[in-house]
């Protein structure tokens, strides 16, 4: 009896200390998210009165929200967003289940493909589309014009369907394959075995079978990209302005890069974005809760679906999407970095080497280097762990706050970045305790975290409820401690969706500016920050080599994280 | 004493209300300026926050050649993206900037009413740089702020803010700015951003100034201006004479990149347009390291700095002995009272002008 309730304190007392340790993490992320944000929000509401004073009132709201052609901006959001999710969409979730659950061969090669697709720098992309697209002097386009003899070429990317070609050839689809495919591998095949012997096709399979069990995931995914869409308009920016073309995100820009920028006005369009995707949030949320998305048993069986007939048609499929969507753009890139002028062949010094020159000569280029490469790597290793830890805290606890735990890690995915590196300023300065590390690497690690939170946390979040706790359960029946349990058993799970989390974090922290614009300092300037200088000087072809530059580091660092995994004994 | 030490005396005495020693500026000035930099080396370093741009940043980083033993920490970013981050810091009690390199506008000049800034005249202490002569229009009027005291171009040239390719759109055709406004040059123009502040707000400012705000709002609402804020892009439209006329690009910048291979060669700046564009240094108060400010502020003015930033950053300096980085733009010394100098404080009530009708009427 005596021993019972000695079990019983103790266990008490375990789980009182774990309850304070995910309190502590909690209070962590308030201080990290809420607190930088909250004094943003407060700051929304404070105008600049008559006199020169400072008072509270709604200026912000009402200057965010009578920002002329706002309404228009809004519903071409709303129309790019839907038609190019529409035809994104189905393409993601059949490139992803074509690799990750049949039989389709060089996988390797294409999933290497798919992840070099989403490292490529955008901007030297688009002028490469624009090159060949181009209504007047696109390269395709004059072809069309010679051969069929048109009086004038048949493409304009400067329009709605070229700005929707571009968000579909660009990032999107291999976004969701990276988000997507280490949650399609942890699917039990017994599943669709057991489809296939009812009678269903592999279309079938994957329409009623695959994608149920993989709603957390794909969910998931489609709010993060829904979000990303929303806040980017890199494409339109470039695309739209001919076509008078504005996208939502369009005015943040315009409020944030005023000569007076307005900051607060910025912050409330932001929370807008929070606002709306608030329900589809909660909705995840619930679902998850609600319904078990466990794959990943100890009768887990991960054999493939065999294509048979469809296995070349399938293969030609991808190889040739892949292709155009990577190597395509890859040409675009290497070609434009050693012409003298991108997309200009009727010069009389069409190559050059000078760009390449330049930039090895940029007495900077080692030191940003070595920066980018201490705050990437500092971030992602960082984030792996920290974000990890958040989403075994909201799936595999019962804590009582996991959900609102679960909620702050969405908020700085709608916040758009200079604001979130304004937060992280005031915060930084304004808080006695924080201010010695003001103007260290230390705080740009961080504000880079909180930018890859909301993917990060999700992401692995999304893999972990396909795992079932008999894996674990198992091992310790058989003697296995925790960390054993931990190494042997859920890591090499985990592992993939791990290594992809800390390498899009590492892409992401390699090529942000806005986060870090005002925090970052002469010592810790890393690669983006020289970009941004040769971009303003117009040398677009010497920031394309930079954009290299971060692509070849990423993919360095992948591999060798890969390489680790394998002497680990985590097969990646 | 002679003209020159006459007029550094009286300038000193009208606008600070003290009088420069006039034994500064000889053999005991020498004496002060080596004592500065013996003290600037002691504070080891000067910390610049400079317009973004690698051609900029190469020649402010090339100070520690000519002074080693003080380290550069120069900063790249916009006035943005550096006023909130400085006016927090002050909050806090931080003062961690010494010099600002970089364009001009209505923020610079708020930072100077909320009292960051310090005078700029008593820290110049070499001779070549209090030389009256050897600035086009004087010394005096290298001062931009009202004060005529905290804010001092380094660089002046015409602004050409607004180009066209005389190939498409012949001389004959188009040949005041006022013309912008015709029919026939509807979805023709291309503009910088001018609700961003720099040379588009400066651009339509001057219109403003030149021809009145009716002229801006017909151009801004009937011509289908397109806006663009990236000046490569722009360049580039006018090269391909998509749009080939050009407000607030300038032809420095991308269009010299296409220039020099040959193409767009009969790109001009349009006539009946004479605004100055250029550089400017603000010193801050309570400056870290307030002796290796003053020693960098009078680098970057001197002969063989300014000549360096003409060479590489293809500026034109204000100085008469310097050759222009780019002689098309260059400023002519016998015109320079006739030219119109929208970065001056005078005008910052024009700019705020055409920014908030530029927020008005562009969608």
């Amino acid at each position: 009896m005596a021993e019972l309730t000695a079990a019983r304190r103790y266990a008490a007392f375990k789980w009182e200390g774990r309850s304070l340790f995910y309190t502590a993490i909690l209070a962590i992320l308030i201080l990290l998210v809420l607190y930088p944000l909250g004094l943003l929000l407060f700051n929304s509401f404070v105008v600049t009165a008559p006199g020169g004073g400072k008072a509270l009132g709604f200026g912000n709201w009402a200057l965010a929200w009578s920002q002329p052609g706002m309404v228009d901006a809004i519903a071409n959001t709303f129309k790019v967003v839907l038609v190019s999710q529409i035809i994104i969409f189905p393409i993601g979730i059949l490139v992803t289940w074509l690799l990750a659950r049949t039989d389709i061969p060089g996988k390797p090669w294409l999933d290497f493909f798919i992840w070099v697709a989403f490292f490529l720098p955008s901007l030297p992309l688009l002028l490469g589309w624009i090159m060949l697209l181009d209504p007047n002097f696109g390269l395709l386009n004059q072809l069309l014009v010679s051969v069929f003899g048109f009086a004038q070429g048949p493409f304009n990317i400067y329009s709605f369907w070229g700005i929707i070609f571009c968000h579909v050839v660009g990032r999107h689809v291999s976004a969701m394959y990276i988000f997507l495919a280490p949650a399609f591998r942890n699917m039990d095949s017994s599943l669709e075995e057991a489809s296939r012997v009812s009678g269903r096709g592999a279309l079938g399979t994957l329409l009623r079978i695959v994608m149920p069990v993989m709603t957390p995931a794909i969910l998931v995914t489609f709010i993060i990209l829904l979000i990303h869409a929303l806040e980017t308009f890199e494409i339109e920016r470039v695309l739209g302005p001919p076509i008078n073309f504005y996208v939502f995100s369009t005015k943040i820009y315009q409020l944030v890069n005023d000569t007076e920028p307005s900051f607060g006005a910025a912050m409330v369009l932001g929370m807008t974005i929070l606002l709306f995707m608030a329900p589809l949030i909660l909705f995840q949320q619930y679902l998850g809760g609600k319904r078990s998305y466990t794959t990943v048993t100890g009768h887990f069986k991960a054999n493939m679906t065999r294509l048979r007939a469809m296995r070349v048609p399938a293969f030609i499929l991808v190889l040739g999407f892949c292709l155009f969507i990577t190597v395509l753009p890859l040409i675009f890139l290497l070609m434009g970095t050693f012409m003298s002028l991108f997309g200009f062949f009727n010069i009389e010094r069409v190559w050059t080497l000078q760009h390449w020159q330049k930039l090895l000569g940029d007495p900077i280029l080692l030191s940003s280097l070595w920066n980018t490469l201490k705050l990437a790597g500092g971030t992602a290793a960082i984030g792996m762990l920290f974000y990890a830890l958040l989403a075994y805290i909201s799936v595999r606890t019962k804590y009582r706050a996991r959900g609102a735990l679960d909620f702050l890690t969405w908020i700085p995915a709608t916040i758009p970045g200079i604001i979130l590196g304004l937060g992280m300023l005031w915060m930084f300065l304004g808080t006695p305790v924080f201010r010695p590390l003001y103007g260290t690497v230390f705080v740009l690690i961080i504000a880079l975290l909180i930018n890859s939170m909301t993917t990060g946390v999700q992401l692995i979040k999304s893999n972990m409820v396909q795992l079932g706790n008999e894996l674990e359960e198992a091992s310790a029946v058989a003697g296995g401690s925790w960390l054993y349990t931990l190494r042997r058993v859920v890591m090499p799970i985990l592992a993939p969706v791990l290594l992809s989390v800390g390498t899009l974090t590492f892409i992401s922290a390699s090529r942000n500016v806005a986060n870090i614009a005002m925090l970052v300092t002469n010592d810790n300037r890393p690669l983006a920050m020289l970009q941004l200088d040769y971009m303003v000087d117009g040398r677009s072809e010497v920031a394309a080599i930079v954009g290299i530059f971060v692509v070849v580091l990423t993919i360095g660092v992948a591999i060798v994280a890969r390489l680790v995994g394998k002497r680990a004994g985590i097969h990646v | 004493m002679n003209n020159k030490k006459f007029f550094i005396a009286v300038f000193s005495l009208v606008f600070f209300g003290q009088a420069v020693p006039a034994q500064e500026q000889t053999g005991a000035g020498q004496t002060a300026w080596e004592k500065t930099v013996a003290e600037a080396k002691r504070e080891g370093s000067v910390v610049v926050s400079a317009l973004s741009g690698e051609l900029l940043r190469q020649v402010l980083m090339s100070f520690e050649q000519d002074y080693p033993g003080i380290q550069v920490k120069v900063q790249s970013g916009n006035l943005r993206d550096l006023w909130p981050l400085v006016y927090k810091e002050r909050e806090m009690g931080q003062y961690l900037w010494d010099v600002r390199v970089g364009g001009v506008d209505a923020s610079t000049y708020e930072a100077k009413e909320r009292g960051l800034l310090d005078p700029i005249l008593p820290v110049l202490m070499l001779p070549e740089v209090l030389d009256d002569a050897k600035w086009i229009g004087g010394l005096a009027s290298l001062f931009g702020d009202k004060e005529r005291k905290y804010v001092i171009h380094i660089s002046g040239l015409l602004s050409g803010d607004i180009v066209v390719d005389r190939d498409a759109v012949p001389e004959a055709e188009l040949k005041s700015p006022k013309e912008l406004t015709y029919p026939k040059w509807k979805g023709k123009i291309v503009m910088q951003d001018p609700r961003e502040g720099g040379s588009g707000t400066a651009a339509l400012a001057a219109l403003i100034q030149q021809y009145g705000e009716g002229f801006v709002r017909e151009l801004l609402t009937r011509q289908n201006v397109v806006i663009s804020d990236n000046r490569r892009q722009m360049a580039e439209w006018v090269v391909r004479k998509r749009y080939p006329i050009a407000i607030g690009l300038g032809t420095a910048g991308p269009i010299t990149q296409f220039q020099k291979e040959g193409l767009g060669k009969n790109i001009k700046p349009i006539t009946g347009y004479n605004t100055i564009a250029g550089n400017a240094v603000i010193l801050f108060n309570k400056a870290p390291h307030p002796n290796a400010a003053k020693v960098y502020i009078n680098w970057l003015l001197s002969e063989k700095t300014q000549a360096r930033l003409a060479e590489i950053a293809k500026t034109n300096s204000r100085r008469t002995d310097v050759k222009p980085g780019n002689p098309d733009l260059a400023l002519d010394p016998k015109r320079f009272r006739e030219y119109l100098d929208i970065s001056d404080e005078k005008y910052a009530p024009v700019k705020l002008r055409a920014q908030a009708l530029a927020k008005e009427l562009l969608r």
